[in-house]
C-alpha cells in the first residue's frame, strides 16, 4: 500500500507541475516562407479640397433639389519638396520645389485638387511634403457658423463619425471624386437605432471630377446620432459631411466633419477649448432647442460586442479642472454621451473602451447677448505620431495647436513656426496649447514618444478644427508576404 | 508374366529414416533383384549406414552422386544403372522408394501382384501412411483440379479402410511407386524441367495418355514422413518452401497441359494475375501466402521455354474424370477451416486467463449505445450539413468531384500557388478514403464526418471500454466523456478536420490492437482470418492517426514498444501494422527533411494553418469556459485514486498519461510557418502552432482507461454506482453541456470558395492562375500578403504543408512579391510581362478592413479590367493575360502513389471483415495448394 501511495504522491506530482508550470516555449522554429521587402516608387501625392460650403435649397432655399455653393473657401497649404518636384494647384501648372518650404493660400469654390508630381517617385510623402485645409466662415440665413476641413488624400474607405438629422439639423454628405474613374460608393448608416436598411444605400455614383451630395436624411430621416461608412469602387473618392444647425428660423452653427482614421480602445481628443460655458448653460436651460449647446461624446462600436467606456476630460492647467464619464456603449450602435460640468479652460480627452471604437467629441462655442451665436466643430479622435508632421495655420482667426502627450514620462516637442523653432516640454499625461500664427505653417517635431495634436480655429468667436494627418500612398519599403 | 524388380532408393542427408527405409526394404516378403541406393548426402552418417548395407548383399549397389542433382535426375541415374545388364525390360518393374519412407513387409508384394494381374496398370502406388501415426493416411493418390492445382485425394484422414475401393487415379505419389522397366524407358523418366512437386502428377498424366493406368493399391503400405513437403529437408531439395513449390507446380502443369492458346494466355496475363491474386489474398486474410504465390509466378514467367518442354501434343481432356470433384475440394476446404478454428479454440484453453472467451457482454446496441448516438447527432445538430461544404475555421470544402481528388492525393508534384515537385500530405489519403464515400459528392462525407464525430468517437470510445468493462454503465458514461472532452470539442467548432479524425480514430485503433493481440477481458478471435483482418485494422487506424496528427507521432511509437513486449510472440504479425504508415510517411518525411531541410515539419498538422494560441497544458484541459471545464479534472482525481488500487498496469498507463502531456508541450513549444494555400484567408502573419488534440485525446483515453479498469475491479457494488454516478453527473454531463454550447465557428454552404468566373474557366480547362492580394493583418499600412492561386483552386486537398515550408521558388516568388509591392503603391510601373510570366489571369482582393487602398491601387493598373464585387472580393482581369499556358495537366498517377494506393487497397481488403461462408469459399480456391501432397 506504501508503494501504491508514493505512486499516487509522485504522479499527483508530476501532474500539477506539468499543469502550472508547463507553458509552452519557443523551442524550434520551422524555416518561414519568403516575406521580402521592396523599395518602389510612389503615387504622386494629391489632396482634394471639396469647396465652398453648400446651401440645399436652391437659390430660394426652399427646393428640395437644389444645391449651391456659398462663396469661395480658403484654402491653406504648405508645401516643402526638392527641385525634381512641383506643386499643381487646383489643376494648375504649378510651382516647383525648391528644398524651402511654401506656405501659400488660395481661394477655392468648387472641388480642387493639390498634387505634388515627383518625376522620381522617391521623394518622401507625408505632411511635410503637402498639407492643407479648407475653412470657411459662413453667414446666411439659412446657414451660419465657422466650417472647416483638411484637405485629404482620395482613399475607397471612410468613416464619418458625427452629424445628426434631427429637427432643424441638416447633415448633408459631400462625396468628391478628383479621379479620371468614375466611382461608385456605398453607404452603411449606423445611428442610435442600428444600421440603417434604407433603400439607395449602395450603388451611389460619383462622376469622375465631379461632387455628389447626399442629404442623409433621404436615408435616416431623424437620427440624434450618427456614423456614415462609405466605401467606394472604382476610384478614389473624398467624403465629409457638412453638417449645419438651424434653431428655429436662424441658422446656428456649422462645420465639417472630416474622416475618422482612428478605430482603438484608447483614444486621444486634443483641443477641447471650452469657451463661454456660462452662456452654454443659460441657452441649454432657457429653450429646448438649445439641448445640444453642450459639448458631446460621440462612440459608435462596430461588431457585436458591447463596449464598455470610460471618457476623462483633463485640463491642461492647473486652474482647469476636468470631468470623466462612464457608461456602456451599445454594439453596433452610436452612443452619444454628454460631457458635462467643464468651465472654460483648454482641456484634452482620453477615452478608454473595452473594444475597439470609432469616436468623436462635438464641441461648442456660445455667446449671449448683442451678437450671439453658438457654432460648433467636430474633433475626430486624433492620429499618434512620433515623426514631424505639418500643419498650415490659416491667416484668419486665432488659431491654437493643442499637443498631447500620452506617455508616462515627460516628452520634448520641437514646434517649427517659419524658421522659428520653439521647444516645448510637455509633461507625462499632458497637453500643450500653442498660440500659432496665422499664415504660417508649423511643424510638429516629436523627439521621442508619440504625441497627438489638433489645430483649433477660432475666428470671431466660430469655431473649427484641422487634425494633424500626414498623408502619403504607398512608398519605399513594401513588406510582401508571398504564399 | 512374374515380374523381377528392381529397388531404387533416394538418398539425400537423412541417416534414421534411411536406415529405417533400408531395413524396411530387406524386410519385404518380395525380393527385389537389385537394391540400388542413389545418395547425394554430405552426411557422413549416411555413408556408414550406406557402406554397411552395401557390404550385406552382393545385390546392393551405391551411386554416390557428389554434385548437386534434382530428385529426377538422381531418380534417372540410379534406374539408368538399376537395369544395367537387362536385355528385355517387359518383365522387370521400378520400385522407386524416398529415404523417408517404411514399406510395411508386403508392400512391394501387393504392388507387384497388381501388375502383374493387369497389364495395362503402368504405375501402381501404396497407401501412404503417417510415419508416426500408421493409422493416419497421409496421401492415396493424386490428381488435379479443374484449374490444374495438384490436389491430393486423401489427406491427413483415419484410415477405416473408407477409401480401399480407391484403384485409378491421375497419379500418383513417387514414394514407393512401382512402375514397369518399359514404361519408364517409353517416358523418359520423371521430367526434368519440372518443379520437383510437379513431376510426380506429370509423370501421371503421360502414363495414362501412353495408354496405361494408374492405380493405387491400398492392400500395399507404407509409412512415409513426408519431409519435403513438412519443410524438413534442406530447402534446396524443394528449391523453396512446400508453399513455394507448390504454386510452381501448378504454374508449370498449367503452361504444359493447358491448350496452346490457354497457356501462352495464362503466362502473358502472370503479371497482372499476380497482382489480383494479392488483392485477392489480402481479402481472404492469407497474406502469408503472397510472397511464395509471386515468387512462383515470377519464375513461371521468367522460365516459360523450360515448362514448354514438358508440353505434348495429347489433349489432358480425356482425364478429366479422374480430376478433383468440386465436392472434394470443398470437403477439404471446410476440413481445413475446421481444423484451424480447432487449433485456435485449444490454444485459447491453453492460456493463463481463459475467461475472455467466457465473458457474456452485451452488445452496443443491447446496451443502447444506438440511441445514445442518434442522441448525441441530436445534440451537434449545429453541424448538420446545411450546405454543400463546411467553411470558417480551419474548414475548407473538398475538391468537387472525386477525380479532382484523387489526382491530388498521393501526387509527386503540387500544383498549387508557383508548383513544387513534392509528394502531398499522407492526410490526403484520409480526405480520399472519406471522399469517396460519397463519391459523387466529396464534400458531404465530410461534412457528414463532422457531423457525426461526437457520435463515432463515442462509438469507438465504447469500443475501447468495453476490453476492460463489461458494465455498460461504466461504458457509457466514460465513452460520453471522451466524445465530449474539451480539446475534442474545441476542434469540432474549429472546423479542425485532422485532429476531429484523429479523436474519432484513437479509440478504434486501441480497440482493433487489443483484438489484434487477444487483450482485454474478451476476445471474439476465433480465426487467422480474423486475426488478419484485425491487424490490417490496426495497421490502417494508424496510418490514418499518424496522418492526422503527425505531432502525435512518439506517443504511437510508445504504443507500439508496448505491445511489443506485450505481444514479443507474434513480433513479425505486430511488424505489418506500421506497413501502411511508412508507405504514406516516407515520401513526405523524406522531402520535410532532405528536400525543406525541415526534418520538424513533419510534425506540423496537415491541412490550413489556422492561427491558434500557443496551447498551453492547463487551458487545454479545461477548454474555452473554465468553469464547466474544470469538470474534466475530476477525472484526473478519479484515476489518480485508481492508483490505490491493485491495478498492475495502473502506474505505467498513468507514466503513459504524463508522456502525453510532455508531448503536448513539445509540439505547442514548435513554431511553424504560417503560409501555403487558403493562408491569405487568415488574418495572421504570426507562428502557428500544432493543435493539442491528439495529445489531449491520448491523455483522456488513458485516463478513461484507468478509471474503467478500477471501478470493474472494485468489489462493493454500491460504492462502484456512487462512483459512476458521480462520473456521468459530473464529469460527463457538464461536458456534454459544453459541447452543446459552444459556439461553432463552421458554417456551411456552397463548395465554390473563388469567384464563379474563375472557377467556371478552370473547369474549362483553363490554367491560368489567380493573384489574390491582401494587407497581412500585420495593421502595418505597407505590409501585405499574396498568393497566387492555381487553376485547382484552394480546396482541402490541395494544401500541401510541404510546399508552406518550402524555401524553393524564391525566385519566382521575388517576381510575385514585387509584382504585387508595384500594383499597391500605383506607381504606374508597367506590370504587364510580370502578369504574363506568372501566368495570372485574375486579381483578387478580399472584402478585408484596409483593402479599400489596394483595389484604389488596382483600379489604376492599365494592365487591369475590373470585373467587379464578388461575393469574396473586388475581381481585376488581366487585360493580355499569356494565352500559351504551361502544361497544367496534372500527372494522376506516379511510381509512388501507385505503390501507396496498391498498400492501402491490399490492407483494407485485408481488413474487410469477410463473412464464414464466403471464408469458406475463398479457402477453398487455395486449400488446394495446400492440401496436396507429393
Amino acid at each position: 500500500m506504501f508503494v501504491r501511495i508514493l505512486r499516487v504522491v509522485l504522479v499527483a506530482l508530476a501532474l500539477v507541475g506539468l499543469l502550472l508550470f508547463g507553458n509552452p516555449k519557443d523551442l524550434l522554429f520551422s524555416p518561414k516562407g519568403s516575406s521580402a521587402s521592396y523599395e518602389v516608387s510612389a503615387k504622386d501625392l494629391q489632396v482634394t479640397c471639396s469647396g465652398a460650403a453648400i446651401e440645399a435649397g436652391g437659390a430660394t432655399g426652399t427646393s428640395v433639389t437644389g444645391f449651391r455653393r456659398i462663396g469661395t473657401a480658403l484654402v491653406s497649404g504648405s508645401y516643402s519638396a526638392p527641385s525634381q518636384t512641383t506643386l499643381d494647384i487646383f489643376g494648375k501648372a504649378g510651382s516647383p520645389g525648391y528644398g524651402v518650404r511654401q506656405d501659400f493660400n488660395k481661394r477655392l469654390e468648387n472641388l480642387g485638387s493639390l498634387t505634388v508630381e515627383d518625376k522620381t517617385g522617391k521623394t518622401q510623402q507625408g505632411s511635410a511634403l503637402l498639407t492643407a485645409n479648407q475653412i470657411q466662415m459662413v453667414s446666411t440665413k439659412a446657414m451660419s457658423g465657422l466650417v472647416g476641413a483638411p484637405c485629404v488624400r482620395p482613399q475607397s474607405e471612410f468613416w464619418l463619425i458625427g452629424g445628426s438629422t434631427d429637427v432643424g439639423r441638416e447633415a448633408l454628405l459631400v462625396l468628391t471624386n478628383p479621379s479620371k474613374v468614375d466611382a461608385t460608393a456605398d453607404l452603411e448608416i449606423f445611428t442610435e437605432n442600428g444600421s440603417s436598411h434604407s433603400a439607395g444605400l449602395s450603388g451611389i455614383a460619383v462622376p469622375a471630377g465631379k461632387t455628389t451630395l447626399l442629404p442623409l436624411s433621404s436615408f435616416v430621416l431623424s437620427a440624434s446620432s450618427m456614423a456614415v461608412h462609405v466605401v467606394s469602387h472604382g476610384g478614389s473618392i473624398t467624403a465629409l459631411i457638412q453638417q449645419k444647425t438651424v434653431r428655429g428660423l436662424f441658422a446656428n452653427g456649422a462645420d465639417y466633419i472630416y474622416p475618422s482614421t482612428e478605430l482603438a480602445a484608447e483614444s486621444f481628443f486634443p483641443g477641447i477649448l471650452v469657451r463661454g460655458a456660462a452662456d452654454s448653460y443659460k441657452l441649454r436651460i432657457s429653450a429646448d432647442k438649445y439641448s445640444d449647446v453642450q459639448q458631446m461624446l460621440r462612440v459608435y462600436v462596430p461588431g457585436n460586442i458591447d463596449a464598455q467606456i470610460s471618457f476623462q476630460a483633463l485640463g491642461t492647467t492647473s486652474n482647469t479642472f476636468g470631468t470623466v464619464i462612464t457608461g456602456t456603449a451599445q454594439a453596433g450602435r452610436v452612443t452619444d454621451f454628454d460631457v458635462t460640468g467643464l468651465k472654460d479652460g483648454d482641456y484634452f480627452g482620453i477615452l478608454h473602451s473595452t473594444t475597439k471604437v470609432y469616436s468623436a467629441v462635438r464641441l461648442v462655442r456660445t455667446k449671449v447677448g448683442s451678437s450671439s451665436y453658438t457654432d460648433f466643430t467636430w474633433l475626430q479622435a486624433a492620429q499618434a505620431f512620433d515623426t514631424p508632421r505639418y500643419v498650415m495655420v490659416p491667416t484668419a482667426g486665432i488659431s491654437k495647436l493643442s499637443i498631447v502627450n500620452p506617455a508616462k514620462q515627460s516628452t520634448v516637442v520641437n514646434i517649427k513656426i517659419g524658421s522659428a523653432l520653439v521647444t516645448k516640454t510637455i509633461a507625462a499625461g499632458s497637453a500643450e496649447v500653442i498660440r500659432a500664427t496665422p499664415g504660417l505653417s508649423i511643424g510638429i517635431l516629436p523627439t521621442g514618444s508619440k504625441v497627438y495634436a489638433n489645430l483649433i480655429i477660432d475666428v470671431t468667436g466660430r469655431i473649427t478644427n484641422i487634425p494633424v494627418l500626414d498623408d502619403k500612398n504607398i512608398s519605399g519599403n513594401v513588406q510582401v508576404s508571398v504564399h | 508374366m512374374a515380374l523381377r524388380v528392381v529397388t531404387v532408393v533416394i538418398s539425400n542427408d537423412q541417416p534414421s529414416y534411411l536406415e529405417n527405409a533400408l531395413s524396411s526394404i530387406e524386410r519385404q516378403s518380395f525380393r527385389s533383384e537389385r537394391v540400388l541406393v542413389v545418395d547425394s548426402s554430405t552426411n557422413p552418417e549416411v555413408q556408414n549406414i550406406l557402406e554397411s548395407f552395401v557390404n550385406k548383399s552382393n545385390n546392393h549397389a551405391l551411386i554416390n552422386i557428389e554434385d548437386k542433382a534434382t530428385f529426377a535426375e538422381l531418380a534417372a541415374i540410379g534406374i539408368k544403372q538399376g537395369l544395367a545388364g537387362y536385355e528385355n525390360l517387359d518383365d522387370v518393374a521400378i520400385w522407386l522408394v524416398h529415404d523417408d519412407s517404411a514399406p510395411e513387409m508386403h508392400a512391394l508384394a501387393e504392388l507387384v501382384r497388381t501388375l502383374e494381374l493387369s497389364p495395362l496398370v503402368g504405375i501402381a502406388s501404396p497407401k501412404q501412411l503417417s510415419f508416426d501415426n500408421p493409422k493416419l493416411i497421409v496421401q492415396q493418390g493424386l490428381t488435379v483440379t479443374r484449374t490444374l492445382k495438384p490436389f491430393s485425394i486423401v489427406n491427413d484422414e483415419l484410415d477405416q479402410k473408407q477409401h480401399d475401393s480407391m484403384s485409378d487415379v491421375l497419379a500418383v505419389s513417387t514414394n514407393a511407386m512401382l512402375i514397369r522397366a518399359n514404361l519408364w524407358a517409353e517416358l523418359g523418366g520423371l521430367s526434368l524441367s519440372a518443379p520437383l512437386l510437379a513431376q510426380d502428377v506429370e509423370l501421371g498424366i503421360r502414363t495414362h495418355q501412353l495408354g496405361f493406368r494408374v492405380v493405387v493399391v491400398p492392400t500395399s503400405r507404407v509409412r512415409h514422413a513426408e519431409l519435403s513437403v513438412n519443410n524438413k529437408r534442406a530447402k534446396s531439395w524443394l528449391g523453396g518452401s512446400s508453399k513455394f513449390a507448390l504454386a510452381k507446380a501448378a504454374n508449370h502443369l498449367r503452361i504444359s497441359q493447358y491448350p496452346i492458346g490457354l497457356a501462352f494466355f495464362y503466362w502473358l496475363s502472370l503479371p497482372v494475375t499476380s497482382i489480383l491474386q494479392v488483392f485477392w489474398l489480402m481479402f481472404v486474410k492469407r497474406p502469408d501466402r503472397i510472397w511464395f504465390t509471386l515468387r512462383a509466378n515470377f519464375w513461371a514467367f521468367f522460365t516459360f521455354r523450360a515448362r514448354l518442354r514438358d508440353r505434348h501434343s495429347v489433349s489432358i481432356r480425356s482425364l478429366r474424370p479422374l480430376f478433383a470433384t468440386r465436392v472434394q475440394v470443398k470437403s477439404r476446404a471446410r476440413l481445413a477451416l475446421e481444423t484451424a478454428e480447432q487449433k485456435i479454440n485449444l490454444t485459447n484453453f491453453a492460456e493463463e486467463n481463459p475467461k475472455r472467451t467466457f465473458i457474456q457482454q452485451q452488445g452496443f446496441i443491447a446496451s443502447g449505445g444506438l440511441w445514445i448516438m442518434l442522441v448525441l447527432a441530436v445534440a451537434s445538430s449545429k453541424y448538420f450539413p446545411m450546405g454543400e461544404a463546411a467553411y470558417g475555421g480551419f474548414a475548407l470544402p473538398l475538391s468537387d468531384n472525386w477525380l479532382a481528388l484523387f489526382t491530388n492525393t498521393g501526387s509527386s508534384y503540387q500544383h498549387v500557388g508557383l508548383g513544387l515537385a513534392s509528394p502531398s500530405d499522407p492526410f490526403n489519403w484520409v480526405l480520399l478514403l472519406i471522399g469517396s464515400i460519397t463519391f459523387f459528392s466529396p464534400n458531404l462525407a465530410l461534412s457528414w464526418l463532422l457531423f457525426s464525430a461526437k457520435s463515432l468517437a463515442f462509438f469507438g470510445a465504447w469500443r475501447f471500454i468495453s476490453t476492460l468493462t463489461s458494465r455498460n454503465s461504466l461504458k457509457i458514461s466514460l465513452a460520453l466523456v471522451y466524445a465530449f472532452w474539451t480539446s475534442f470539442t474545441l476542434a469540432q467548432t474549429q472546423g479542425n478536420y485532422p485532429s476531429v479524425i484523429f479523436a474519432i480514430v484513437l479509440p478504434w485503433l486501441m480497440f482493433s490492437l487489443l483484438r489484434a493481440y487477444r487483450i482485454g477481458i474478451s476476445a471474439s478471435v476465433r480465426s487467422s482470418e480474423q486475426t488478419w483482418s484485425w491487424l490490417a485494422t490496426s495497421a490502417l487506424l494508424l496510418a490514418v492517426a499518424f496522418a492526422s496528427a503527425p505531432s502525435t507521432v512518439f506517443l504511437l511509437i510508445i504504443i507500439g514498444l508496448a505491445f511489443t513486449v506485450i505481444a514479443r510472440k507474434k513480433l513479425i504479425s505486430l511488424l505489418v501494422i506500421p506497413i501502411p504508415t511508412l508507405v504514406l510517411a516516407i515520401p513526405y518525411v523524406s522531402y520535410q527533411a532532405f528536400g525543406n531541410g525541415a526534418p520538424i515539419g513533419v510534425l506540423a498538422d496537415p491541412t490550413v494553418s489556422f492561427v491558434t494560441q500557443q496551447p498551453q497544458i492547463l487551458s487545454s484541459l479545461i477548454g474555452d469556459n473554465r468553469i464547466v471545464g474544470w469538470c474534466s479534472a475530476g477525472l484526473i482525481v478519479l484515476a489518480l485514486v485508481a492508483l490505490l488500487a491493485k491495478i498492475r498496469i495502473a502506474f505505467l498507463v498513468w507514466i503513459f498519461s504524463l508522456l502525453a502531456l510532455v508531448n503536448l508541450w513539445l509540439v505547442s513549444s514548435i513554431g511553424f510557418a504560417f503560409g501555403g494555400t487558403g493562408a491569405i484567408l487568415m488574418d495572421t502573419t504570426t507562428w502557428v502552432y500544432n493543435s493539442p488534440t491528439g495529445s489531449m485525446m491520448f491523455f483522456a483515453l488513458a485516463l478513461i482507461a484507468l478509471v474503467a479498469l478500477w471501478l470493474d475491479s472494485m468489489m462493493g457494488a454500491g460504492f462502484r454506482r456512487a462512483i459512476t454516478t458521480i462520473v456521468f453527473v459530473l464529469i460527463a454531463s457538464p461536458l456534454v453541456y459544453l459541447g452543446v454550447a459552444t459556439p461553432s465557428l463552421v458554417s456551411f454552404g456552397s463548395s465554390r470558395n473563388l469567384p464563379a468566373i474563375f472557377t467556371a474557366e478552370a473547369d474549362a480547362g483553363s490554367g491560368l492562375k489567380m493573384l489574390i492580394i491582401s494587407n497581412d493583418g500585420s495593421g502595418k499600412t505597407q505590409s501585405f500578403s499574396a498568393e497566387l492561386v492555381a487553376s485547382v483552386g484552394i480546396k482541402l486537398d490541395t494544401i500541401s504543408t510541404t510546399y508552406r515550408l518550402s524555401t524553393a521558388n524564391q525566385l519566382p516568388k521575388a517576381k510575385v512579391a514585387n509584382l504585387v509591392a508595384n500594383l499597391v503603391s500605383a506607381n504606374g510601373k508597367e506590370v504587364a510581362n510580370d502578369l504574363k510570366d506568372l501566368h495570372i489571369g485574375y486579381l483578387l482582393v478580399p472584402k478585408r478592413q484596409g483593402n479599400g487602398d489596394v483595389q484604389v491601387a488596382l483600379n489604376s493598373a492599365v494592365e487591369l479590367d475590373q470585373v467587379g464585387t464578388t461575393e469574396f472580393g473586388q475581381l481585376w482581369r488581366v487585360k493580355a493575360a499569356n494565352p500559351e499556358l504551361r502544361d497544367e495537366t496534372k500527372a494522376m498517377w506516379s511510381i509512388t502513389k501507385g505503390i501507396q494506393l496498391s498498400v492501402l487497397v491490399g490492407f483494407i481488403l485485408l481488413a474487410l471483415p469477410t463473412a464464414r461462408g464466403r471464408k469458406v469459399r475463398a479457402t477453398n480456391d487455395f486449400s488446394e495448394f495446400e492440401e496436396s501432397e507429393e
